[in-house]
């Protein structure tokens, strides 16, 4: 399947709190994703990241404006929209074969055809020597690893990835980070990708959505126009990587060497 | 994705599943060590046999109210011979069995209606809190009016006996199944009838086996009860019967063939439910 674009107009989502307080975990947010493109969402903890994603996977509703995918609107989860985890969210009475066919069974394939279509995407994340194995036997990183392929076997039109590294450390992460770096230069899917790692949105989207939080809103789009694939050590890089920060709030003027003593003692 | 997956794929040559990772060297100490722990079990049994030689042979009591082991072997032997023995073990047995399969053929579906109907069991839930707590013993009079004598009132006790933890562990397994397994379906299409049997029952399946082992524990300790309700055989018929001809060796019998048999009927569920949780991939924290 070709990717598509995705836009969400004017959204927002008002829910109330224990206390009955009306609060906007989003408010009035407009974004256009081209088809094809990677965009980054990124931002503190509480900026509704995670809510834009649901709207898109169709596993929330915005209280007021639309979702569009392509020309249709958003009505609910859909296998052309696949979503990623930061738990993996695997079966663990499947085994990891059975896992990436999970999608192609529910969608009626024989089991001849959606072996050899599994087989063939868990060899693409690398993983062909774990058919047979039960995810509780793999290390965090193969098993978002396994996810991916899972996402990837039934050929979705976009991902969307919530924090889906969060939980590995920082060498895997770097490494399915190249892996996702690949899967976005081919351009064939859309992918929306939630992340709080300032360097993974700068090493991966096209445009980072920088947001703020209370109520959850975009503060400013950074693109990222920098050659695929990335280094994270070069000057362009690290430039982008000083704009993102200082739009976070995290970069201030170099620390005065008065200050620098004080904080010494 | 032109060169798949190459550098993730030189990046975890070297990691081996988990299973295949860990193994220590020991020490001819700790060897023995691991072999005596395997033994401490038996000699449990061990003092507690000869702790009732004891006090049989003390002669606190008579032979007639305390029989040693021995004499209670003997027993044994010659009920064992006149093939009674095999006879009422087969009755207990078969009692059991029918009416704990019943108990969880009904209960496990009951189970997964009320855990997807989380509205239903708001509804069901009081009554069921309000009749667990009355012991399959306080339904007797009952199950004799209504059902007679016989068959019938000692299975319907084992029936209730096994019945609640059934349901209770069905409900619960459900309830906690994560919701992240319902995301990941509905996401790729599931619909309703194969969310059940897809997602809900695999994912629920290790915690009703729980509940299912303490079940059949629970029902086993109300079998004897069951069938001293006018039953014609089966261990607890055994037990009546030998009381009424002042048979205390027979008492014993039956009494330590209930335990051994308890014993045996929950390892071999304990057996079937790692054999089934390796199947699941299913990774208990084991206490040791």
């Amino acid at each position: 399947m070709s990717a598509t674009s995705i836009r969400l107009d004017r959204v927002t989502r008002r829910y109330s709190d224990r206390a009955g307080n009306v609060r906007d975990a989003v408010k009035d947010v407009s974004l256009e994703v081209r088809a094809g493109e990677f965009v980054c969402l990124l931002g503190p903890s509480g900026c509704g990241k995670t809510t834009l994603l649901n709207f898109v996977a169709g596993f929330d509703r915005p209280t007021v404006g639309r979702v569009l995918v392509g020309e249709r609107e958003v009505q609910g989860p859909d296998p052309s929209r696949i979503c990623m985890f930061q738990s993996y969210a695997l079966y663990p009475w499947r085994t990891v074969l059975g896992n990436v066919e999970y999608g192609l069974e529910i969608q009626g394939l024989a089991r001849g055809a959606r072996r050899a279509i599994a087989s063939d995407y868990l060899r693409l994340v690398g993983l062909d020597g774990y058919a047979g194995h039960h995810p509780s036997q793999l290390s965090g990183g193969m098993q978002q690893r396994v996810a991916l392929a899972r996402a990837l076997a039934v050929d979705p039109q976009s991902l969307l990835m919530d924090e889906p590294f969060g939980a590995l450390d920082s060498m895997t992460r770097m490494h399915l980070q190249e892996e996702i770096g690949r899967i976005a230069l081919t351009r064939a899917k859309t992918i929306l990708f939630v992340t709080h790692d300032v360097e993974e949105a700068v090493y991966l989207a096209d445009r980072i959505v920088v947001m703020a939080a209370d109520p959850g809103r975009i503060q400013r789009i950074v693109p990222v126009p920098l050659r695929r694939p990335r280094c994270r050590t070069n000057d362009g890089f690290l430039a982008v990587r000083s704009e993102v920060l200082r739009e976070l709030g995290l970069v201030h003027h170099a620390p005065h060497p008065s200050t620098l003593q004080e904080t010494a003692t | 994705m032109s060169a798949p997956g190459s550098v993730v794929a030189r990046a975890t040559a070297g990691l081996a599943p988990r299973e295949a990772r860990g193994s220590r060297a020991r020490r001819p100490g700790a060897v023995l060590w691991t072999w005596l722990r395997k033994l401490l079990p038996l000699a449990g049994i061990a003092v507690l046999l000869a702790l009732w030689q004891l006090v049989a042979a003390s002669g606190i009591y008579t032979e007639d109210q305390l029989p040693g082991p021995l004499v209670v072997l003997r027993a044994g032997r010659e009920t064992w011979a006149s093939g009674a023995l095999l006879g009422h073990v087969g009755a207990s047995l078969g009692r059991f069995g029918a009416s704990y399969l019943a108990a969880v053929a009904i209960a496990i579906p009951l189970g997964l209606l009320f855990g997807l109907r989380p509205a239903l069991w708001r509804a069901v839930d009081p009554v069921v809190q309000l009749v667990r707590p009355i012991s399959p013993v306080a339904w007797f009079p009952l199950a004799v009016l209504w059902l007679g004598i016989g068959n019938l009132p000692a299975i319907a006790i084992i029936f209730l006996a096994a019945f609640y933890p059934a349901l209770l562990a069905t409900v619960s397994a459900v309830r906690r199944v994560d919701p992240v397994y319902v995301r990941v379906a509905r996401n790729f299409g599931t619909r309703d009838r194969q969310l059940v049997l897809k997602i809900i029952v695999p994912a629920a399946f290790p915690q009703i086996a729980m509940g299912l082992r303490l079940a059949i524990g629970a029902a086993w300790v109300y079998l004897v009860a069951g069938e001293m309700l006018g039953a014609r055989s089966g261990l607890g018929f055994l037990i009546i019967d030998a009381r009424n001809f002042l048979r205390t060796d027979l008492i014993l019998l039956a009494m330590a063939l209930v335990g051994a048999l308890g014993f045996v009927i929950d390892r071999t569920v304990a057996w079937l439910e790692r054999k089934l949780d390796a199947r699941w991939g299913v990774v208990r924290e084991e206490l040791s």
